[in-house]
C-alpha cells in the first residue's frame, strides 16, 4: 500500500473558473483547493485500509467498523479524506456543514459481480441488502456525508470513463453558486479493472486502485488556480464534439502529481478537455500571472 | 431568511438576478407520456400500479409495480438503432428528445449549446445484471468501457453541451435539476435538458425488497401504496423517466415559448445520519425546505402546495412529515400536502422530476392533485392531507420534497410565471 501524497504546510490552491465567449467573459467564480492527499492500494490491501483508513492520526474519527460493508471505492475516498484532514493547517476547523462530491469510475463492480453469482445459485433472495445503499453512485458520498458529520449536499457524479471530467465541472460551478463552507471532492478508480471470478465474483488479480480527495473551499490568497474556460466557438456538434475526451486512466494520477507540485511552490500545470469546448487547468497563481501578464 | 436557512443552509446565491424557467416537458412513465396525460392521470387520482409476472424477476406468489410498456421511438432515431438500447437509455433519449420537441427547440438544436444533467442512480449496476442475464461477462471483465447513457443519449440528439450524470437515490433527478439551473444562469449553456429515470431489475426490485423497503401487501394493487396512511408497510417501485427544458426566462419570452412555470428554489442538505433510515431528527430535512424558499425568496406564506416525498414507509413519512411541520411553522394547517407515490409508484432515480411535474400540474390546473389511499391518516403524519380526490384551489407557488438513501434532501420550489401581455 502506498500514500502518494507529500506534506506541505503551504498548501492551498485557487480553483478559478472562466466562462468566456469569444466577446467577454461571462463569469470567473474562483475558489480554492485547500487539502489535498492521494491514496493508493491494491485488491488484497483493501482490508487493511477498511479497518484502519488512515494511519496517522485522524483528526476525524468513523464510527466503529463503519468500512465493513463498503465498497472498494468507498474505502480508498474516504481515506483519502482523512488523510488530506490531516493536512489542513487549522485542525480544529469544522467540516460540518460542508458537502461530499463522489465521482467514483466504475463504482460497485465486485459487489455486483458477487451479487450476480449469488442470484445464479440462490435466486434473489441472496441480493444483499448492502446493494442499493453501498455500491451504487450514491454510495460514496453518502458513506463520506455519514461517516463524517456533514450535512452539506451529498451526491455521486459520473460513475463511468468520464468521471473526472464530470466531477471537476460540477465541482467548479458548486461553490460559485452555492451557500457551502466547503466540499470534498473524490475521485476513485482501479489503475487496471480487476477481472473477477465468474464462479463467484471474486478479484482474480490484484489490480491497484486509487483516489484523490480535494478540499475546496472559496477564494483567498492562494498560490495556484483551477480554471475553465469555454470556447464559445466550439458551439456545434460535429464527430470531434461527439463522445468523451477525457477518460485517459493516467490522468487522475496526473492531477495529483500537479496538486503535488504546486502545493512544494513549483510550476506546474494539469489541463483536462471535456470535449463540449471546455478546458480545465490545474495551474499555480503564479504562471497564471506570468501568461495574463505576456 | 431564517436562522436555521442561515446556519449551514445551502441554496443559490443571488449572483445572477435570472428566473429560469420550464419551457419544456418530456416523459415516459406509468402515468402518461405527456405533460397533458400525466396531468389528467394525476389530477383524476388514476393509479399506475398493477401486478405483474413475478418470473420475469425472479419471485413467485403476487407482485405489484408501476411498469411502463412501449416506449416511443424518438425523432430522427432509426427504428434498428432504438431496439438495440436497453430500456433505461430508451426511456432517458426518448423522454428528453420529446422535452426538446415539447420545447420547440427540436430543430433549432444544432444552433444552441445545450446541456444535460442527468439524474440516473444505478446506470451501471443494471446494464451489468442485463448483459449477465444474456449470457455476456461484462461484469467480471470488464473490457468495454463504453460511453454513459448521458452521452449516448447527448450524441443521439447530436447536442454540442456539457453532460452529467449525478446520483444522490431517490434524490437524483432532483439534484440533476438544481445543477442544470446553476449551468443555465452562470451562461454556460443556452438550455439545459434535466431529468432523470430508472427502469426496474430482478436484482434492484430485490435490493430494495431484501431492505424491507416495498409492501408487501399482496391483496389490491389499487390499495397497496398509501402514503401517511396508518396502514402502510413501504413503497410500491415503479420506473419511467422525465426530462425538463430549463432557460432564463428573457429567453423563452423572446422566443414566445410556452412557460410551465419557474424553477424558483432549491435547498440541499444530508441528514449525516445512517446510509439508509432517514433521520428521526427532522432538522436537516427541513433545512433543505427552509433553504429552498430562502433561494426563491419566499416565505411559507407564499406556499400553496407541497408534493411530498412520502413514498409509504413508516420512518419518511413521519420524518418529512416532521420536517414540514418545522419548516412551513404557523402555515401548515394551510398549504395541502399530498403524495403522488400513491397513483406512479416511487420513480426512484426519476422521482423527483416526475414530481415537479406533479407540481407544474398543480401550478397549471390551479389544482392540487390527491393522495390516494389515504382513509386514516397516521396521527404522526400530522400534515394538511389532500385525500382521495384532487382539490381546486389557487397554486401560487408549490414545494417538492425529494429524499434519497445515504440522508440525501433536497427541495424544489416552482412558481406560477405571469402569462406575458
Amino acid at each position: 500500500m502506498t500514500f502518494g501524497f507529500k506534506q506541505s504546510a503551504n498548501e492551498s490552491f485557487l480553483l478559478m473558473v472562466s466562462v468566456k465567449s469569444s466577446m467577454e467573459t461571462l463569469s470567473q467564480p474562483h475558489c480554492s483547493v485547500t487539502s489535498h492527499a492521494f491514496v493508493q492500494t491494491t485488491v488484497s490491501g483493501i482490508d487493511l485500509l477498511r479497518k484502519n483508513p488512515c494511519s496517522t492520526r485522524a483528526v476525524s474519527e468513523l464510527p466503529p467498523r463503519f468500512l465493513r460493508h463498503s465498497d472498494e471505492h468507498t474505502v480508498v475516498g474516504i481515506s483519502a479524506v482523512l488523510h488530506a484532514m490531516n493536512r489542513f493547517e487549522d485542525q480544529t476547523r469544522s467540516i460540518e456543514s460542508w458537502g461530499a462530491l463522489a465521482a467514483p469510475r466504475h463504482p460497485g463492480r465486485l459487489m455486483a459481480a458477487q451479487t450476480l453469482c449469488s442470484v445464479r445459485t440462490k435466486g434473489v433472495s441472496g441480493v444483499s441488502t448492502q446493494v442499493i445503499p453501498q455500491c451504487l453512485l450514491h454510495g460514496m458520498s453518502s458513506a463520506v456525508s455519514v461517516g463524517l458529520g456533514m450535512h452539506g449536499p451529498n451526491f455521486g457524479i459520473g460513475g463511468g470513463p468520464d468521471a473526472l471530467q464530470e466531477g471537476l465541472t460540477i465541482a467548479v460551478g458548486f461553490l460559485h453558486t452555492r451557500i457551502v463552507p466547503g466540499i470534498w471532492m473524490i475521485f476513485t478508480q482501479w489503475d487496471q479493472e480487476p477481472v473477477l471470478s465468474a464462479e463467484d465474483g471474486s478479484p482474480l488479480s490484484d489490480s491497484s486502485i486509487c483516489g484523490l480527495a480535494m478540499a475546496i473551499e472559496p477564494a483567498g490568497t492562494q498560490p495556484a488556480r483551477i480554471r475553465m474556460s469555454i470556447d464559445r466557438s466550439a458551439c456545434s456538434w460535429n464527430d470531434q464534439t461527439k463522445g468523451p475526451h477525457a477518460r485517459a486512466d493516467h490522468a487522475l494520477r496526473d492531477l495529483s502529481q500537479a496538486l503535488d507540485s504546486i502545493a512544494n511552490g513549483e510550476l506546474a500545470r494539469w489541463s483536462l478537455s471535456s470535449g463540449w469546448g471546455a478546458s480545465l487547468h490545474v495551474e499555480s497563481l503564479n504562471s497564471l500571472s506570468s501568461r495574463e501578464a505576456a | 431568511m431564517s436562522s436555521l436557512a442561515r446556519n449551514g443552509c445551502v441554496s443559490a446565491h443571488n449572483f445572477a438576478a435570472m428566473n429560469v424557467v420550464v419551457t419544456g416537458i418530456g416523459a415516459v412513465t406509468p402515468l402518461g407520456h405527456s405533460f397533458e396525460d400525466i396531468s389528467a392521470s394525476l389530477l383524476s387520482g388514476k393509479t399506475a400500479i398493477r401486478e405483474v409476472t413475478p418470473d420475469r424477476y425472479g419471485r413467485s406468489g403476487r407482485h405489484f409495480m408501476a411498469k411502463i410498456d412501449e416506449i416511443p421511438c424518438p425523432p430522427e432515431t432509426l427504428a434498428d438503432e432504438f431496439n438495440q438500447m436497453d430500456r433505461l437509455e430508451q426511456a432517458c433519449l426518448s423522454s428528453a428528445a420529446q422535452s426538446l420537441v415539447n420545447a420547440g427547440l427540436w430543430n433549432n438544436r444544432s444552433n444552441m449549446r445545450i446541456g444535460i444533467v442527468a439524474g440516473i442512480g444505478g446506470e451501471h449496476l443494471k446494464q451489468w445484471e442485463i448483459d449477465f442475464h444474456d449470457g455476456g461477462t461484462q461484469v467480471f471483465h470488464l473490457t468495454r468501457t463504453g460511453q454513459s447513457v448521458v452521452y449516448r443519449i447527448r450524441d443521439s440528439m447530436q447536442l454540442c453541451g456539457p453532460a452529467v450524470c449525478v446520483a444522490a437515490a431517490c434524490a437524483s433527478s432532483g439534484y440533476a435539476m438544481a445543477i442544470a439551473r446553476d449551468w443555465v444562469r452562470m451562461g454556460w449553456v443556452d438550455v439545459c435538458l434535466t431529468g432523470g429515470g430508472d427502469i426496474i431489475t430482478p436484482v434492484s426490485l430485490a435490493g430494495f425488497h431484501n431492505l424491507r423497503a416495498l409492501s408487501r401487501r399482496d391483496d389490491d394493487p389499487a390499495l397497496v401504496s398509501r402514503p401517511f396512511d396508518r396502514d402502510r408497510d413501504g413503497f410500491v417501485i415503479g420506473e419511467g423517466s422525465a426530462f425538463m427544458v430549463l432557460e432564463s426566462e428573457r429567453s423563452a419570452r423572446q422566443r414566445n415559448a410556452t412557460i410551465f412555470g419557474e424553477m424558483a428554489g432549491v435547498g440541499m442538505s444530508s441528514d449525516a445520519s445512517h446510509m439508509v433510515i432517514p433521520s428521526l431528527e427532522p432538522t436537516y430535512a427541513a433545512r433543505a425546505i427552509l433553504s429552498a424558499m430562502d433561494d426563491a425568496g419566499v416565505t411559507p406564506a407564499d406556499i400553496d402546495y407541497i408534493n411530498a416525498h412520502a413514498a409509504g414507509t413508516l420512518v419518511g413519512d413521519r420524518a418529512e412529515a416532521a420536517a414540514i411541520r418545522i419548516a412551513m411553522n404557523t402555515e401548515v394547517g394551510r398549504i395541502p400536502v399530498s403524495s403522488t407515490k400513491s397513483m406512479s409508484g416511487h420513480l426512484l432515480s426519476g422521482a423527483a422530476v416526475f414530481e415537479a411535474i406533479a407540481c407544474l400540474t398543480a401550478i397549471a390546473h390551479q389544482t392540487v392533485p390527491p393522495t390516494l389511499n389515504l382513509d386514516h391518516p397516521d396521527p404522526q403524519c400530522d400534515v394538511l392531507h389532500v385525500p382521495h380526490q384532487s382539490r381546486p384551489q389557487r397554486v401560487r407557488a408549490a414545494a417538492s420534497n425529494s429524499f434519497g438513501f445515504g440522508g440525501a434532501n433536497l427541495c424544489v420550489i416552482f412558481r406560477e410565471v405571469a402569462k406575458a401581455a
